[in-house]
């Protein structure tokens, strides 16, 4: 058996999969408190009526929470990427195969980058008042 | 083989590390997609999000924070494996840690089928 | 005791597919699973195959499994098992059977080959020996244990799906000299074992560290060595 280059040695998948896997333990602990447990910070006192959309809105067009939630994003991204690759790895030997499965996770990854900065950068403080006048 | 073969501690966590990862992935594509529905406005926001207050879908999001949980845990065990030397205390490390969460687990799931978590 | 003995046979000139064979033997809490064997091969069966050389946990050559797990039939006694009087008996996983527990060793020890499991110092040897601080030695006293019986890598998942991962003795191996003070070949075996096929298919399952005859800590080298890999490329 041939020892192949050190090119694609794999200690920065393996590295990287510890340190974004705690990063992520932290981030997503924030994600989880914010969108489940606290109001938008705009939207006042206890009897505040608006909707998921409202409060989902309101958290996303504040630029600080937003560039948490797209870092989050591409840490989870990375992360389950890289996953499946070691998962693909152990399953697949073939060079030809594994490089194909490697760039149709690429690609999954970044499609799903991509869908989600979309969905998300745009929103801005007057995206509300813009949604609401598009649907009268 | 992995029939066959004796599920001693470490393959079990291994084997529910991969299993949890694999469907918290298809949980970020689902995730990533309903965010997208903001651009299409109030109402079909939430009947998006709503459609995951439904009691099924309170069971599958419980089920959900328990993989992210487990996941979580586990991986900080691996980390603990890796880089502080835990390797001869992986069996202790693993229950003790599923001790806790398994009480983590019931207080989560428990708001979130309550509805107190939404 | 009567206990039985449920053994995976296969003869590849002559069989098909392997089928378990059942005996019955009289043997005592103590007697060892190579016992048994040998007790079935000279009473009962002499067609029955197994590899045994010193048959005291030495050599590594009778590595097989039982009741579902690896282990050394010379070294595992019958009252290891909580008791049970039926065994499963089989050969190692994840290599060719040879005929019934005999199976082929040649891809373990191709792997073992590869990083280069011998001392290596280019400088010329003083006139006694080459002296290690105890404390250097002490940390890789674990190590030098190995007797290549290959239950671990046998008993290794990653293993089992991809036979061309160096697997957990191999890298055992390469530990050893890696943190051995006195060789000067690290760059050399960091480059074998720096691969996608080497350090990175282990995935901390610990089915290595669980069926060791030696326990010895095989994960806990592996992931220095993975610290070590990576520290090297920062």
């Amino acid at each position: 058996m041939a020892v192949r280059a050190t090119g694609n040695a794999g200690h920065w998948s393996w590295y990287f999969q510890r340190v974004t896997g705690i990063a992520l333990v932290l981030t997503l602990a924030a994600h989880f408190a914010v969108n489940h447990f606290m109001r938008p910070p705009e939207a006042g006192g206890a009897d505040w009526a608006g909707s998921l959309y409202h409060a989902a809105v309101l958290r996303l067009s504040n630029p600080l929470y937003k560039g948490f939630e797209l870092t989050f994003l591409m840490l989870a991204t990375y992360h389950a990427c890289n996953g499946l690759w070691a998962i693909g790895r152990d399953v697949v030997t073939r060079p030809l195969a594994r490089t194909a499965l490697f760039m149709l996770i690429v690609l999954a990854g970044f499609a799903l980058a991509v869908v989600g900065w979309t969905a998300i950068l745009p929103i801005d403080q007057d995206w509300l008042a813009r949604g609401a006048a598009a649907t009268q | 083989m992995f029939l066959r073969y004796k599920w001693e501690t470490g393959m079990l966590a291994w084997a529910m590390h991969r299993l949890t990862g694999v469907a918290v992935t298809f949980y970020l594509f689902l995730h990533v997609y309903t965010m997208t529905k903001l651009h299409d406005g109030e109402a079909a926001y939430n009947t998006a999000v709503s459609a995951f207050s439904q009691p099924m879908w309170k069971a599958a999001e419980a089920l959900l924070f328990g993989a992210v949980l487990y996941h979580a845990v586990n991986g900080v065990r691996i980390v603990l494996v890796d880089f502080f030397g835990a390797a001869r205390q992986q069996r202790r490390l693993f229950w003790g840690m599923m001790g806790a969460s398994a009480a983590a687990f019931v207080l989560g799931s428990w708001l979130i089928i309550s509805h107190a978590v939404h | 005791m009567e206990v039985s003995f449920e053994i995976l046979r296969f003869d590849p000139s002559r069989d098909s597919s392997p089928r378990y064979q059942t005996y019955r033997v009289e043997a005592e809490p103590n007697s060892r699973i190579l016992d048994v064997l040998n007790t079935i091969k000279w009473e009962q069966d002499g067609t029955l195959t197994y590899r045994r050389s010193c048959a005291h946990g030495v050599c590594g050559s009778d590595a097989v499994v039982i009741n579902g797990k690896n282990g050394l039939a010379c070294q595992q006694l019958l009252k290891n098992y909580g008791g049970r009087t039926r065994f499963r008996i089989e050969p190692l996983p994840a290599f060719r059977v040879i005929k019934d527990l005999v199976v082929d060793m040649e891809p373990f020890f191709r792997h073992y080959e590869r990083i280069k499991p011998y001392f290596v110092n280019e400088k010329p040897p003083p006139e006694t020996e080459r002296l290690q601080d105890p404390v250097d030695r002490e940390a890789i006293d674990d190590a030098t244990k190995c007797i290549l019986c290959g239950a671990c890598t046998g008993s290794c998942p990653s293993f089992w799906s991809n036979q061309q991962y160096l697997g957990p003795a191999a890298l055992l191996k390469a530990f050893r000299f890696v943190f051995d003070t006195r060789d000067t070949a690290t760059d050399e075996r960091l480059k074998v074992v720096n691969d996608q096929d080497g350090l990175w298919r282990c995935h901390t399952i610990f089915n290595c560290n669980a069926c060791c005859p030696k326990e010895i800590d095989i994960t806990d080298a592996i992931s220095r060595l993975k610290v070590l890999a990576v520290q090297t490329r920062l």
